[in-house]
């Protein structure tokens, strides 16, 4: 099921074929690792542009985050957890 | 000879949550509006395969959804994330014609015709494109080519999911006689009723039925459309368009569950979706008069008001005062019935741009234009959330940013 969270997080990213790329993020002083990213698009916010990605973690749930270039922050917004 | 290519992607929004989130694939998985999942109220707008096995289809309430399926997986809608899938399919067919038609967030017409130079045949063009949309956005989707736009729409609905049919002009007779008369595109559910009445069960059996017979019961346009249906007659060209080309009318309505008596609460709502069409009209630069007030009472009778304005406007004040008129005219029925359903759209539209007369005794227009204009220019720098009226607080999110809008165009192809 998926639960809704809207926190900041910190999150580590590479770029990677003129990509931005997560590798890991903090959340709760823990650090997930991704694994993989399983979805990603972009959308606007007022003037500013939004990336969302869908990543899995080594915790085999998917969390999705987004950067808003306003503040060029990463926030999670939502999980969804195996059940 | 033309080949037109449809191209209908299997279960949209389900598809694209299932690639994104593995834990919900081969699970029965149901998209709803986004008000749905807190209130009840609304509808699922797509299901998954292994929740159609439960009877769940589009459309269906989702409390009903919930009771033939209470173990399924119920989400609400990322509609941003829908159009983002959209414009890259579209991006994945332009690179195969250049006549694209975007028929709606999930089908697309292509006219195969010209590509003939650069591919050996329609086959192959269709089986390059699914494999391009296959490895490039993850999506099943089925595809139907014929010879006209009619003819591959029914082609991609027989072999779903992942379908694969072509029709040729020979075949015809032999694929279409023996469907049922409510699988032909434009026949719905009122229209199917009434032909198995007079007998008319199938294609062929409606193929067979006199035209002239058909012209005297539903007029000379839809009647003869539907015979040339049935012998799968259609020379509608695929037309390429932009977006906001040929808008029609603007439209905002919202489902309201088991449904609302109180006329004040109703006044709100037709407040919040008169905002959202005007703000809509302004930012696709369109003025409009004529002002349409749909409801649905206990879900069983459905009422449609319309008024139209001496002056066009954009403006929500002047429409919203004629939307609740035409609500207050119909308090005898709402007193009895509940409020199911509450529209509010505007039509009769003329471009911005265009000249138009003006009112002379318009002058609280002036104010109310400044007010939008700032309103709008808040929204566009800081998100449609982030202003509302007083009087919207809390209906605001529900109702303003109502996903199940409408803009209409011309039908541009009907069979």
């Amino acid at each position: 099921m998926g639960f809704c969270i809207d926190e900041p997080i910190d999150v580590s990213v590479v770029f990677r074929s003129g990509r931005l790329q997560p590798t890991s993020f903090m959340w709760h002083k823990r650090l997930y690792k991704v694994e993989r990213t399983t979805g990603f698009y972009s959308d606007f916010k007022g003037r500013w542009k939004r990336y969302h990605y869908a990543v899995q973690t080594d915790t085999s749930d998917v969390y999705e985050i987004f950067l808003d270039t306003e503040k060029m922050s990463w926030r999670l917004s939502r999980i969804h957890q195996n059940d | 000879m033309r080949h037109i290519l449809h191209l209908d992607m299997d279960a949209y929004f389900a598809s694209i949550e299932q690639r994104d989130y593995p834990n919900y694939r081969n699970k029965p998985l149901i998209i709803c509006h986004s008000e749905s999942l807190s209130t009840w109220r609304g509808i699922v707008a797509t299901a998954s395969y292994e929740a159609r096995m439960f009877g769940i289809k589009s459309g269906l309430s989702v409390w009903e959804a919930k009771s033939l399926c209470p173990h399924g997986i119920f989400i609400s809608g990322n509609y941003a994330k829908y159009l983002y899938v959209t414009r890259k399919l579209v991006d994945i067919c332009q690179r195969f014609s250049d006549v694209v038609e975007v028929f709606s967030i999930d089908e697309v017409f292509i006219d195969l015709s010209p590509m003939h130079r650069h591919y050996s045949s329609p086959t192959e063009a269709a089986r390059r494109l699914r494999w391009q949309i296959r490895s490039e956005l993850g999506l099943p989707v089925s595809v139907g080519i014929g010879p006209n736009k009619l003819v591959a729409k029914m082609a991609s609905d027989l072999n779903k999911p992942e379908g694969f049919v072509i029709i040729d002009q020979s075949d015809l007779p032999d694929i279409l006689a023996p469907l049922k008369v409510e699988s032909l595109f434009g026949v719905g559910r009122r229209v199917g009723r009434y032909l198995k009445s007079i007998g008319i069960a199938t294609i062929g059996e409606l193929a067979g039925y006199p035209v002239e017979k058909l012209t005297a019961r539903f007029g000379p346009m839809m009647g003869t459309a539907l015979h040339n249906a049935a012998i799968g007659k259609d020379s509608s060209p695929v037309r390429t368009s932009r977006a906001d080309d040929l808008i029609k009318s603007f439209g905002h309505s919202s489902s309201l569950g088991k449904g609302i008596y109180d006329l004040d609460e109703l006044d709100r709502i037709i407040l919040g979706l008169t905002d959202g069409v005007t703000r809509r009209m302004r930012r696709h630069k369109y003025l409009g008069r004529t002002v349409t007030l749909r409801l649905g009472l206990d879900r069983l009778l459905f009422l449609t008001r319309s008024q139209t304005m001496a002056f066009p406007t954009d403006l929500s004040k002047p429409i919203f005062a004629i939307a609740k008129d035409l609500l207050r005219k119909e308090t005898k029925d709402i007193g009895r019935y509940p409020v199911t359903l509450i529209g509010v759209s505007v039509s009769n539209l003329i471009d911005t741009k265009c000249n138009h007369q003006l009112s002379l005794f318009d002058v609280d227009g002036h104010r109310q234009k400044n007010v939008s204009k700032v309103m709008d220019s808040i929204k566009n720098k800081y998100g449609e959330d982030c202003i509302s009226r007083g009087s919207l607080l809390g209906w605001h999110r529900e109702f303003q940013n109502a996903p199940k809008t409408e803009i209409s165009r011309p039908r541009l192809w009907r069979p």
